[in-house]
């Protein structure tokens, strides 16, 4: 299977090539070329996901493993790619996602359409492969190279602060990520130290260090706590975490509406999926130290973005201060440590970046046809284009989290799996804290059914309000075109699948998640003295034979 | 003392000078136009093969315990691969310097640059004081030519005053420095002062006042060169006033040969100092990048902005120079290093293959730039590069990727170049396992370095950022024809690249250049091979070994 997994991850790029050179042809035969690769690429990633469900859904190590030697027998850094059950959702994710960025872009993109298709099939290389490396370096290289691409998305094709909003986006995650490159370094030549091997390879690493834990004593001057505190500085500012999201925004609205996608629906998830590939399996000492400090900073994103998003006049900005929100529900699901919010976690990366996609292709549309993202110049758009307040309305269910959607599912995992740490297993004086942090998390939830239905409400119900266009103009602004019903139509179907039958994308996840658990019971046990999870009978079994 | 041995290491260096003479003298009696440019590549080209001759003999120092040893000259594997790096950059600095409708003095600006590519060649080969100082001055002496033939206005002539007498000052400074080490070692033989230094019985106090001295005035005088600060001042004027193909022979050049002789002198000539050395590298590589990084934000002027950079950058360089100094004064505990089976090389190594990737990524923007500029009309300030993506779409994507490999972006060579620094930064405490002094400053260097390529990155975005976000202000110019500077351009994205994607070879010549120069020296005197210490080397066959090289 490996093939097709190098396939998927370099198709695009050479898709991108072939775009670039059709420059001279027009845009018509750039966005063809554009969709046909994203097409392809989403079909072998489907393949790739399909099998690895059919074949080993409940498998723990890698699939479709890729390993060559990259930079010779001096330099162990390998040109490694596999899945598991972390990164596989994100993968196809990620190859749906850009389809669908394409498919948005369809009429948008008018000025050097090749150079945009080119960039977005880029990006899309960089987004598959942060989540199909398997060696520490490539994802780092896989994880920046993403700059690139969305930096002149951003800057050429947004809107009017374009420039200063691409500035502001590169430095931000780019200073963030240099300081996670040396943690990462930092682990690697702690095990080097530990074991006497060099390997840069994720898998060999992680088992490494489960033997050889990097020390978190006074004497070794808290290695891990720094590691930790590095890696997070890198990923925190992805994410973003609350006092690091302010280019978030910015980027976000500046965007054109194909690079929002991306950023939104998985850019943000770069930096989760980095605390889960590293801090949390990896780091699992100063993890549970930093455990509360972390579950604060993810509640107050939860109710500083909700509560921002609140008062936004411009709707693009508004579902960007949703994503802090909702960012920091999966925060809160992987600190809370605990098998059921982990799982919780993962699956709600998912959801959000089906959602927060469909939301902004919405908006985008509604900005194609009336040139404004102002709340207060449009109303009752319902009545002009039924079948994109119909959309609309599925993906606001999607994103307050209305049971039988796939928000629910996560929403609802992330706060189970943190009132179960809260009361059941936290005893001491962090249970009333852990206690404070889920019922705050839990208003943040009412918060998000306010703006969300608030901005339906405002945009698409009470009288009929069109700003810029009147008369004969308003007659000729259309619903849905085809391409816009293909594009979300996918979205559509994912959001209702999960909401209806979690469990089957829940079983790959679970087996990866238990990986991290194992992991942290112990360190849960000295710091806070927490008990091993009593939802997960093996981790239990697991944590007994390890004593 | 001068044998044939000797004479045969130094063909290369001979064939550079000849040629030059001889466009000298031809450029006084007809107008040579493009022909001294010609004459100028072939006289590369057939160095080269005199460069690639040593490598397929016996002695060639990618054999291990091969190093030739002749006379003042010591032609380790960090000599050896030096030299043909700077015959590359030669390569591209001649190509780029080769304009068809150039004036007529451009002969001298040929046979000058290949004169300083044959003191840059013999500083690389040098193991004694007077050779290197010879060296050093053979790179000077054809700058301040240089910078007067490159720009007739009175700004050209001010900034090639101005580095005229700042560079003798640099060098009465650095001879000062020598001549404190030659008194101490009795000889201006490395080896020799070495030899002298560690001997118990000479440690006098008179030594222990006069070395440090010595290497801080020979630091000094290198520093000028490497612009580190505080001897950095320089740098910015001389940039902006002079030509867009002398700022970037300045910016890539005298790093050369600074690093070269830096890495030289500190490394094997005064064991026992490397404690001193270390801090005085690292604070100056800290201070160094720091404002170069931070002052180059305020830049508009696109060469001053890129003398800055190449200021940020010797700081760089000097983090793996801090490296390899720190990486001398303990024992490593078992495997220690990491990056590399190099161990103890991997600092210069590090330093060496930034150096690299540096000097082709400014190259090739300057390179753009020449090629932009007209001889009545330079490309000056970053509003000339506004929507330069409308005009030259090939030429902006080029500088985009030039500046994205500065910054260190992956893919790029420049991402690498950075790691292997970083890296080599954060395994130096492996070499105190019992001393932990030297934990804190290598990660603090570590941190400061990551973080000043985070303020690096802001200017070079501001770069791209003119070219591909902002409205054009100039009108559009006809297409050139210059052959020559987009030559050059192509050779500095295929290495940008080709380093980028494909890192391990070059990495892996690198530390063990880095490790070959920390092999006991040769003894004094006569030329001999070292058959016995323990040299870490490579068994790759030559041929393919140069070819790597070449690629390059």
């Amino acid at each position: 299977m490996h093939h097709v997994l190098l396939a998927t991850i370099f198709l695009p790029s050479a898709g991108a090539l072939v775009a670039w050179s059709l420059a001279s042809r027009g845009k018509a035969a750039v966005r063809l070329c554009a969709l046909v690769t994203a097409g392809l690429t989403l079909a072998l990633a489907a393949h790739l996901v399909i099998q690895y469900m059919l074949d080993h859904g409940t498998l723990r190590g890698d699939y479709a493993v890729a390993n060559f030697d990259w930079l010779g027998e001096a330099v162990k850094i390998h040109f490694a790619f596999g899945l598991d059950g972390l990164s596989v959702w994100l993968f196809g994710l990620s190859a749906l996602l850009t389809f669908t960025a394409v498919l948005v872009s369809w009429d948008a993109i008018v000025d050097r359409p090749a150079g945009f298709y080119a960039l977005l099939l880029l990006l899309e290389t960089g987004m598959i492969g942060v989540f199909a490396a398997r060696d520490i370096i490539l994802f780092y290289i896989f994880f920046e190279f993403t700059l690139i691409p969305l930096y002149f998305l951003i800057g050429i094709w947004g809107h009017e602060e374009r420039r200063y909003a691409a500035n502001k986006f590169f430095l931000f995650t780019f200073t963030g990520s240099v300081l996670a490159l040396l943690g990462l370094i930092g682990i690697v030549l702690w095990v080097y130290n530990s074991s006497g091997e060099l390997t840069f390879s994720i898998p060999q690493l992680h088992e490494a260090l489960g033997a050889h834990p990097i020390p978190m004593d006074a004497q070794h001057g808290y290695l891990q706590l720094w590691i930790f505190l590095a890696l997070v500085a890198g990923f925190a500012v992805k994410v973003p975490f609350v006092p690091l999201h302010t280019w978030l925004p910015l980027a976000h609205t500046q965007a054109p509406t194909g690079g929002s996608i991306d950023l939104a629906g998985i850019l943000l998830k770069l930096g989760t999926y980095g605390i889960l590939r590293f801090c949390l399996p990896m780091l699992p000492d100063a993890t549970a130290m930093c455990m509360p400090w972390i579950l604060w900073l993810a509640v107050v994103g939860i109710i500083y973005g909700a509560l921002v998003s609140l008062v936004q006049s411009d709707m693009k900005k508004l579902i960007a201060y949703s994503s802090v929100s909702h960012m920091g529900f999966v925060i809160l699901g992987f600190f809370a440590l605990n098998a059921i919010s982990l799982q919780g976690g993962v699956l709600q990366m998912i959801n959000h970046g089906l959602s927060s996609a469909g939301l902004f292709a919405i908006v985008g549309m509604i900005y194609e046809r009336y040139h404004t993202r102002q709340i207060s110049e449009l109303g009752g758009l319902a009545k002009r284009t039924p079948l994109l307040a119909a959309f609309m309305l599925i993906f606001t269910m999607a994103s307050i989290g209305l049971p039988g959607l796939n928000g629910f599912v996560g929403e609802f995992l992330i706060l189970l799996g943190t009132f179960q740490r809260a009361w059941a297993e936290a005893p001491g004086p962090l249970g009333p804290q852990l206690i404070v942090i889920a019922v705050l998390a839990v208003s943040g939830v009412v918060l998000g059914a306010w703006y969300m239905l608030w901005l339906v409400q405002r945009v698409f119900f009470g009288p009929l309000k069109e700003a810029h266009v009147s008369g004969s103009d308003a007659e000729r602004i259309r619903d849905l075109s085809w391409h816009e019903i293909l594009a979300l139509a996918p979205l559509v179907v994912f959001i209702v699948w999960i909401g209806v039958a979690p469990k089957q994308f829940l079983e790959p996840i679970a087996p990866a998640v238990t990986q991290i658990t194992e992991r942290t019971t112990q360190p849960l046990k000295e710091y806070y003295a927490i008990e091993p999870d009593h939802a997960k009978p093996q981790a239990k079994a697991l944590a007994a034979t390890a004593n | 003392m001068t044998d044939w041995a000797t004479i045969e290491l130094l063909i290369p260096e001979i064939v550079l000078i000849a040629a030059a003479t001889l466009i000298y003298m031809a450029g006084a009696c007809w107008r040579l136009r493009t022909a001294a440019s010609w004459l100028a590549l072939a006289s590369l080209v057939i160095a080269g093969g005199f460069l690639y001759v040593q490598d397929t003999q016996a002695t060639s120092p990618w054999n291990a315990a091969a190093a030739s040893a002749s006379g003042p000259l010591a032609v380790d594997l960090f000599g050896h691969v030096a030299r043909w790096v700077i015959l590359v950059i030669g390569l591209a600095l001649v190509l780029m310097t080769s304009r068809a409708e150039a004036d007529p003095q451009r002969p001298e600006e040929a046979a000058s640059i290949l004169l300083m590519l044959a003191g840059l060649m013999l500083v690389a080969a040098a193991s004694e004081l007077i050779l290197i100082f010879v060296g050093l001055e053979l790179v000077s002496i054809p700058t301040y030519v240089v910078l007067y033939v490159g720009r007739h206005d009175a700004r050209g002539q001010e900034a090639a005053a101005k580095y005229f007498f700042l560079s003798i000052l640099s060098s009465a400074v650095l001879l000062y420095g020598f001549s404190f080490l030659y008194g101490v070692g009795g000889s201006t033989r490395l080896s020799q002062i070495a030899a002298t230094l560690s001997s118990p019985a000479d440690s006098t106090s008179l030594a222990e006042t006069l070395v440090p001295l010595g290497l801080l005035f020979t630091f000094g005088g290198l520093a000028f060169r490497l612009t580190a600060a505080p001897f950095h001042f320089y740098a910015p004027d001389v940039y902006q006033g002079t030509s867009n193909a002398n700022a970037g022979l300045l910016s890539t050049l005298p790093k050369i040969a600074g690093l070269l002789a830096l890495a030289r002198i500190a490394l094997t000539a005064v064991p026992g100092w490397e404690a001193l050395g270390w801090k005085v590298v690292l604070v100056v590589s800290i201070v160094t990048m720091t404002l170069g990084n931070v002052v180059a934000l305020w830049q508009t002027n696109i060469r001053r902005l890129l003398a800055y950079s190449s200021i940020a950058h010797a700081g760089y360089l000097l983090v793996g120079v801090a490296v390899a100094l720190a990486a001398r004064t303990a024992e490593p505990t078992g495997a220690a290093g990491g990056l590399l089976s190099g161990e103890r090389g991997a600092g210069l190594g590090a330093a060496s293959f930034y150096l690299l990737v540096y000097m082709f990524a400014t190259l090739g923007t300057f390179a753009a730039l020449v090629y932009l500029s007209r001889d009545d009309a330079q490309v000056d300030s970053l509003d000339q590069l506004a929507g330069l993506n409308r005009r030259h779409p090939v030429v902006s994507l080029l500088v985009a990727a030039f500046m994205f490999s500065l910054a260190g972006i992956p893919p790029l060579a420049g991402f690498w170049g950075k790691f292997a620094l970083v890296y080599s930064s954060l395994t130096v405490p492996k070499f105190s396992h019992s001393d932990l002094a030297l934990r804190p400053w290598f990660i603090g260097l570590a941190v400061v370095t990551v973080l000043n390529a985070a303020i690096g990155a802001a200017y070079y975005l501001r770069v791209i950022g003119a070219m591909y976000f902002r409205p054009s202000q100039a009108a559009t110019q006809p297409k050139q024809r210059e052959v020559g500077p987009v030559l050059a351009m192509a050779l500095c994205i295929a290495a940008v690249i080709g380093v980028g994607f494909l890192p391990g070879r070059f990495l892996e010549i690198a530390v063990h250049g880095g490790q070959s120069i920390l092999q006991p020296a040769p003894a004094p005197a006569t030329a001999q091979r070292l058959d016995d210490s323990p040299r870490v080397g490579r068994q790759t066959p030559p041929a393919q070994a140069s070819a790597a090289d070449r690629a390059g």
